[in-house]
């Protein structure tokens, strides 16, 4: 490890975060757009994408990406700081998760939510959260 | 930081003539940890505050104490 292994590692950190806002910022815009549209919640191609945006950006988030990266790379974008920063990313999400499907459940005593747009509710709101809480720490 | 919890890094790096990055290659962690350490925002691990005073070459307790007005045992 070298001084330039660690100014890469800060300029990856800070693109990875930027990315994850943006992620976040593009997974709400789909999901207003998308709500109310059966053919978004469908047994299908389209039905399906959803599945995998967020699976893969649980996955981004649990593990911080950059499998690709040398194991010396992987260690200073994920080391003891982004660790606790990814921990408090998540736990901001579990919140947001259930305090979202609380507010679904209140709401539908007067609206009528579909069982797919309320979990892509849930599940988009909670994974945005995240994304956004991990971005905010890692800039600050 | 945790509430009570001091460090004199900033002083002890700056008596050492070693920058943030350079603290951070001998310690292994980015940068911004290092920083956010010294201005207490970031509590590190056992593990880490050791790896920190070994590449300062001081004990653990020089680097980081308790706050003297905190009496609490």
């Amino acid at each position: 490890m070298n001084a330039n292994d660690i100014e890469k590692a800060e300029r990856m950190a800070r693109g990875r975060a930027a990315i994850m806002a943006l992620a976040a910022v593009v997974l709400v815009i789909n999901l207003v757009l998308q709500y109310g549209n059966p053919a978004y919640v469908s047994a299908d191609v389209r039905g399906a994408s959803w599945l995998v945006v967020i699976g893969l950006w649980l996955f981004i988030l649990w593990n911080g990406g950059g499998l690709r990266l040398k194991g010396n790379m992987r260690a200073l974008l994920n080391d003891e700081l982004s660790l606790q920063n990814r921990a408090r990313a998540l736990s901001a999400g579990f919140y947001v998760a259930v305090l979202g499907a609380l507010l679904l459940y209140a709401l539908e005593w007067w609206i009528a939510v579909g069982a797919g747009d309320a979990l892509k509710l849930v599940s988009a709101g909670a994974l945005a959260a995240a994304l956004l809480r991990y971005a905010w720490l890692e800039w600050r | 930081m945790v509430e009570g919890l001091t460090n004199r890094l900033r002083e002890l790096r700056a008596e050492r003539d070693l920058t943030q990055a350079a603290l951070a290659e001998a310690v292994g962690v980015s940068r911004k940890t290092i920083n956010t350490v010294e201005n207490g925002v970031f509590t590190p691990s056992v593990h880490l505050a050791l790896k920190i005073a070994r590449a300062l070459g001081c004990p653990v307790e020089a680097v980081f104490s308790l706050d003297p007005k905190d009496t609490t045992t």
